[in-house]
């Protein structure tokens, strides 16, 4: 045994970083906050795991030929996995509240703000044109949009503002109600307003995606990519001639993709990349992103209030964010909690299934205005 | 700094300007959408055969002295066509949750979903941070 041997055996201990060990820890957080506490399981548990294994001393998973850089190249850095999850998250979502009441649409317009609020403030921070608008749309409250998005605007900061997108979505039931107590008067939550249904017919259920696609990638080509995928998942869904496909959509292909998208961006967490002040400043604005999204979405509630008499529940106006259907259910909640038997899901469902929508809308339009390609 | 900020006004003016402009412009869509299939379906209504019309009933009287009630030439009585209806509807219900599991669990505006223990249930589900 030579001096050689003992430098291969003990290698792993001598590659040993602070930065290493932080991110370890950090990814183990990741894995404690969703086992432990539910927060987004399904994307925490693939993402802690890949940045553990990507912090390893000398690890060969993020090597040139490692199975996570293999993982990121296949999906991530030529956007495909974020694609892919739209498919299986548009066999899965019901426009249909949206469809009985289009005007819900506004709202989920609305929801939108703190994209460009959040924006102005990455830019009084110091970062470039292109970082601010990547953290900014971390306000669109969508996992793949904002995966997307700062991929092609600013790569570098994908890991942190994907960690902060998702980590700040499982906490909608937790950041929104606050602010939305704050904003309102009690009077303005117990507000009651009337369901009246109106059947949707197959027809018109299979025309929206039609409609939405050509209409938005016509308008904003920029979004053809996101609104495409998300409506082709919808499409399936609503022919109702292809069970087995919107079937493996929504299971096995967005299952799949989410592990391999989770892994992909953990593996982007390497410590001497991750642990800067820009991540700190990131994961700060992306609350703050949260939080403006709701308050803009309850003062555009109160406005349409002040236009309907009255007769308008404002808090509906913070379920215009993607984060489908949490946001609708907390909205409920509240609701729930002035007066028992006020029921106003079915309106929020509308505004949030709006939201999914303008949150690609507005990705789309972020990224012609920056010129993106 | 102050070039920036204009900047990330104006951005913030042309964004959500068009973010607005584009979804108003999508609603209009949808709601011209509605009106053409509601209209089509008026239409199919109105046409002759479009709507299941009434049959002329018969009364027939048995040789026991009873009276049974046929809705049309081929024998079946009001009770039967109950029956076969009502067999219908839960064999097309009962097909509709076989084909697609993932479709709401009821028709919009059914109402059945606000019962207090449904209510109860989706209040537990709005709270995923607190384990059951």
């Amino acid at each position: 045994m030579n001096a050689d041997t003992m430098h291969y055996l003990l290698q792993g201990v001598q590659n040993v970083t602070w930065q290493s060990l932080t991110m370890v820890a950090i990814g183990l957080l990741l894995i404690w906050l969703a086992i432990v506490k539910e927060y987004e399981p399904l994307l925490l548990i693939p993402i802690g795991a890949g940045a553990v294994l990507a912090n390893m001393p000398l690890s060969p998973l993020v090597g040139p030929e490692g199975a996570l850089t293999v993982l990121y190249n296949m999906g991530v850095a030529n956007e495909l996995f974020p694609l892919l999850i739209f498919v299986g998250i548009g066999a899965m979502t019901d426009f249909g509240p949206l469809l009985e009441n289009p005007r819900m649409v506004l709202l989920g317009a609305a929801g939108q703000f703190g994209i460009f609020l959040t924006l102005i403030l990455a830019l009084v921070l110091g970062f470039s044109h292109n970082q601010a608008a990547s953290i900014g749309i971390i306000g669109a409250i969508d996992g793949p949009t904002s995966i997307y998005v700062s991929n092609k605007l600013a790569p570098e900061l994908v890991a942190p503002i994907t960690v902060a997108a998702y980590s700040y979505m499982s906490l909608v039931p937790i950041i929104m109600p606050p602010i939305m107590r704050l904003l309102t008067t009690r009077k303005e939550r117990a507000i009651r307003m009337p369901y009246s249904s109106r059947e949707i017919s197959q027809r018109t259920r299979i025309l929206f995606p039609i409609i939405v696609t050509i209409v938005v990638g016509t308008l904003v080509p920029f979004a053809t990519p996101l609104i495409g995928m998300l409506m082709l998942g919808n499409l399936m869904r609503e022919s109702k001639v292809v069970e087995r496909l919107t079937g493996a959509a929504s299971n096995e292909l967005a299952n799949v993709v989410t592990l391999f998208l989770g892994l992909a961006i953990g593996a982007t967490m390497v410590g001497e990349k991750f642990l800067q002040l820009s991540t700190l400043f990131i994961l700060a604005l992306g609350l703050v992103a949260f939080c403006l999204d709701t308050v803009m979405g309850v003062v555009f509630g109160k406005i349409l209030n002040a236009f309907s008499g009255g007769k308008f529940n404002p808090l509906i106006g913070a379920a215009g964010i993607s984060a489908f259907p949490m946001a609708a259910r907390v909205v409920q909640r509240e609701a729930q909690k002035e007066n028992f038997d006020n029921f106003i899901l079915m309106h929020a469902m509308g505004a949030n299934a709006a939201g999914q929508v303008a949150s690609v809308v507005a990705g789309g339009v972020l990224l012609a205005l920056m010129g993106a390609a | 700094m102050w070039t920036d900020l204009a900047w990330g006004l104006q951005m913030m003016l042309v964004g959500m300007g068009a973010v607005f402009a584009l979804l108003l412009l999508l609603m209009v869509v949808l709601r011209l959408t509605a009106r053409l299939d509601r209209t089509d379906r008026d239409g199919e209504a109105d046409q002759p055969g479009g709507e299941p019309t009434a049959a002329p009933m018969t009364v027939q009287t048995g040789p026991d002295g009873s009276t049974r009630i046929l809705v049309d030439d081929t024998g079946l009585d009001v009770d039967t066509v109950a029956a076969i209806a009502v067999a219908v509807m839960t064999h097309a219900e009962h097909r509709r949750r076989l084909a697609g599991p993932e479709v709401r669990a009821h028709a919009p505006g059914s109402q059945l979903f606000a019962s207090r223990w449904v209510s109860v249930g989706r209040t537990q589900q709005t709270q995923p941070f607190r384990k059951s």
